[in-house]
């Protein structure tokens, strides 16, 4: 029975060091969190900037070159031997200098690292430089997500986003952000072609898509705020009708709501807009047509359905236009 | 023993290398056609499931004692010996990944095996009587993880669906391989160690029926969460869906405790191939249940060397288990014109 117990005993003894990491464990001064990650490119080499907090609560960034993105976390290790530690990464800045083949490099490179959760936000920047993170990264994270909440200029899209575009689609948007004056520029598309979308027709691009949950339109100076967005698509071949149904909040006429959006939608489909969106819907609704027509020339039917919110300060019958259909 | 604890081993094999080994390679090699692949391989599957009952029913000493002779045997255990090693190298990895990060490989290795040393030189109805105990536990955090995920579902990352049936059956050894195959290991069992024996190939059947529903439930679930692009490039989707679940954003980071599952799978699997080939060694050298811990004591450390030193690929699983179920099937043919 002794016997036994020393057994149980020692087998558990043995169990315990390695299963609890006593064997290399890390104290907290010794592990790098790092916030934010940006990349950029200059005489084929990648220069990554890491950003991270010291012990004396002050931002940090430390500069890699080296020619391979896998490599760069070694590097940072040697430099400030810490580990590591990428669970709270926030930001993935992309500098506007990298082509298609880098980022294709880079998403490799990150899809590998273990400890990486793909829910941080990924931007291009414009006038990239190796300063860009002055302060903390959740700054820039704040700036995305305000304006996807508030104006519904730009979707703040995350790195599993990013893949999940990348594989399905070969095209990806991402916000982009201007280096030099600090704001937001508008969305990107990566891998196919690189394209720039700004402000406005972000907006259209991300409406299209059903990204959006407000967006803020300017019409003649009065500014209209529209609610609760959501997009159905009905495909049927190559025609795909597209109903846009949203609430609004502002005293303009709704047909003149209607008109704008739709001018500008048009605008926007006819200008250099990546159809594989549509085509992709196509796909997944009509799969023998699509097999045959894998990009077929699509004929866009585009319906509104507006609703009008009540505004608190406005006596009823004061410039308020009745919700007829369009 | 009864037949409810034989048949809970099913389950454990059928979800075991279901998100890690499997799902990775069907879905690459059939993309929108893995619905109608699953349903087909789930049928083909059957035909393995109705030689294990023909065998289990003349079972009445276990399948050693059944088969006799010597070599058969010892090539018989070639296999759950290649199968145990490579799980436990899986195993180790799959651990290494989601909890261990920076710890070799090898602290795993060696603690899975010191517990499997444990439950091999008890007896066989310890092994059963564990995995029914655990089943409760198992069903529970099955449920939680389901509960969890339903909010991350679209319906339209299932489409578009499409039917190529020659490519299903062609490639339909993936599933009777990784998934159904680790089922004839339960024939070590002899008949007469169950008590209502008459029920347990109806109930083998029913449970392989129950296996099969909760496989297509989880690839619809995980497909439609993932996509079937995205499930191509990763080794361990279970994991990055997991990670997905942030509700309220309070409840997140939940994968560590979700991923319990998976280990018990690969625990118990492990287990069953070794009693396999403890069973085997038994018979050969006729020691009756006498040296348990010498024999246990062996073949862990068997295992536990194999893991660590040889390099076994998943061409080496398919081609043992072929020459396993061949042997099986030309004795069941043997015995039916015999």
């Amino acid at each position: 029975m002794l016997k036994k117990k020393i057994f149980i005993f020692l087998i558990l003894l043995i169990t315990v060091f390695p299963l609890s990491g006593c064997n290399n464990y890390q104290e907290l001064n010794n592990v790098m969190i790092i916030d934010g990650i940006g990349i950029d490119k200059k005489d084929d080499e990648y220069i990554v900037s890491f950003n991270t907090y010291n012990q004396n609560n002050k931002y940090e960034t430390y500069k890699i070159t080296t020619s391979n993105i896998n490599d760069s976390f070694n590097k940072i290790y040697l430099k400030v031997s810490k580990k590591i530690y990428l669970s709270h990464l926030n930001i993935l800045a992309l500098s506007s200098n990298l082509d298609n083949l880098d980022i294709e490099n880079i998403i490799n490179a990150f899809n590998r690292r273990q400890d990486l959760r793909g829910s941080f936000n990924v931007v291009l920047i414009h006038n990239y430089e190796d300063n860009f993170f002055k302060n903390d990264s959740l700054k820039i994270k704040d700036i995305l997500h305000n304006n996807y909440l508030e104006k519904g200029n730009v979707y703040p899209t995350t790195f599993n986003d990013l893949i999940n575009d990348y594989l399905d689609l070969n095209i990806a948007y991402i916000p982009i952000i201007d280096n030099k004056t600090n704001t937001l520029m508008g969305m990107h598309s990566l891998f196919s072609e690189f394209n720039f979308y700004d402000l406005t027709n972000s907006s259209f691009l991300n409406l299209l898509e059903n990204k959006l949950e407000t967006l803020t339109l300017t019409i003649d100076e009065d500014e209209v705020n529209c609610n609760n967005t959501e997009v159905k698509y009905l495909v049927d071949k190559n025609n795909v009708k597209i109903n846009i149904n949203f609430s609004y909040n502002a005293n303009v006429n709704k047909n003149k709501i209607i008109s704008y959006i739709d001018s500008n939608i048009n605008n926007f489909l006819s200008n250099d807009y990546n159809l594989n969106y549509f085509y992709d819907l196509i796909k997944k609704k009509d799969y023998l047509f699509y097999k045959d027509n894998p990009k077929p020339n699509i004929i866009f039917d585009i319906t509104y359905n507006l609703s009008k919110e009540e505004i608190n300060n406005i006596k009823d019958g004061d410039l308020i236009e009745e919700n007829d259909k369009y | 023993m009864t037949s409810i604890n034989l048949s809970i081993v099913v389950i454990y094999i059928f979800q075991t290398f279901f998100y890690t080994l499997f799902l990775n390679r069907a879905i690459n090699k059939l993309n929108n056609n893995y619905f109608i692949y699953l349903l087909v391989s789930i049928f083909l599957g059957i035909s393995i499931i109705i030689l294990f009952t023909y065998l289990f029913k003349n079972n009445e000493k276990g399948i050693f004692a059944m088969l006799k002779s010597k070599i058969l045997i010892i090539i018989l255990m070639i296999t759950p010996l290649i199968f145990s090693i490579f799980t436990l190298n899986f195993a180790s990895q799959y651990i290494n990944f989601i909890y261990l990060h920076n710890i070799d490989k090898i602290y795993v290795i060696i603690a899975l095996a010191l517990v499997l040393f444990y439950l091999l030189k008890n007896n066989t109805l310890s092994f059963f009587r564990s995995s029914t105990l655990i089943f409760y536990f198992y069903v529970f955090l099955e449920i939680i993880t389901i509960l969890l995920l339903i909010p991350y579902i679209d319906i339209n990352n299932l489409l578009p669906i499409t039917i190529d049936l020659t490519l299903s059956i062609n490639n339909s050894y993936l599933f009777l391989i990784i998934m159904v195959s680790p089922i004839m290991f339960l024939l070590l069992v002899p008949k007469n160690l169950i008590k209502d024996d008459k029920n347990s190939g109806k109930k083998i059947f029913l449970t392989y029926i129950i296996g099969s529903l909760i496989i297509i439930f989880k690839s619809f679930l995980v497909i439609s969460i993932l996509g079937y692009n995205a499930l191509s490039i990763y080794n361990y989707p279970d994991i990055i869906m997991y990670k997905n679940i942030e509700l309220f954003s309070i409840l997140e980071r939940v994968e560590w405790l979700l991923c319990f599952n998976s280990i018990t799978n690969f625990f118990f699997l492990i287990s069953l191939s070794s009693l396999y080939i403890k069973e085997g060694i038994d018979y050969l050298l006729n020691l009756k249940g006498h040296y348990s811990k010498t024999v246990s004591f062996i073949i862990t450390i068997m295992i536990t060397l194999g893991s660590i030193f040889l390099k076994i690929d998943f061409l080496h699983i398919v081609l043992s288990f072929l020459i396993f179920l061949i042997i099986h099937l030309f004795y069941a043919i043997y015995r039916i014109i015999k």
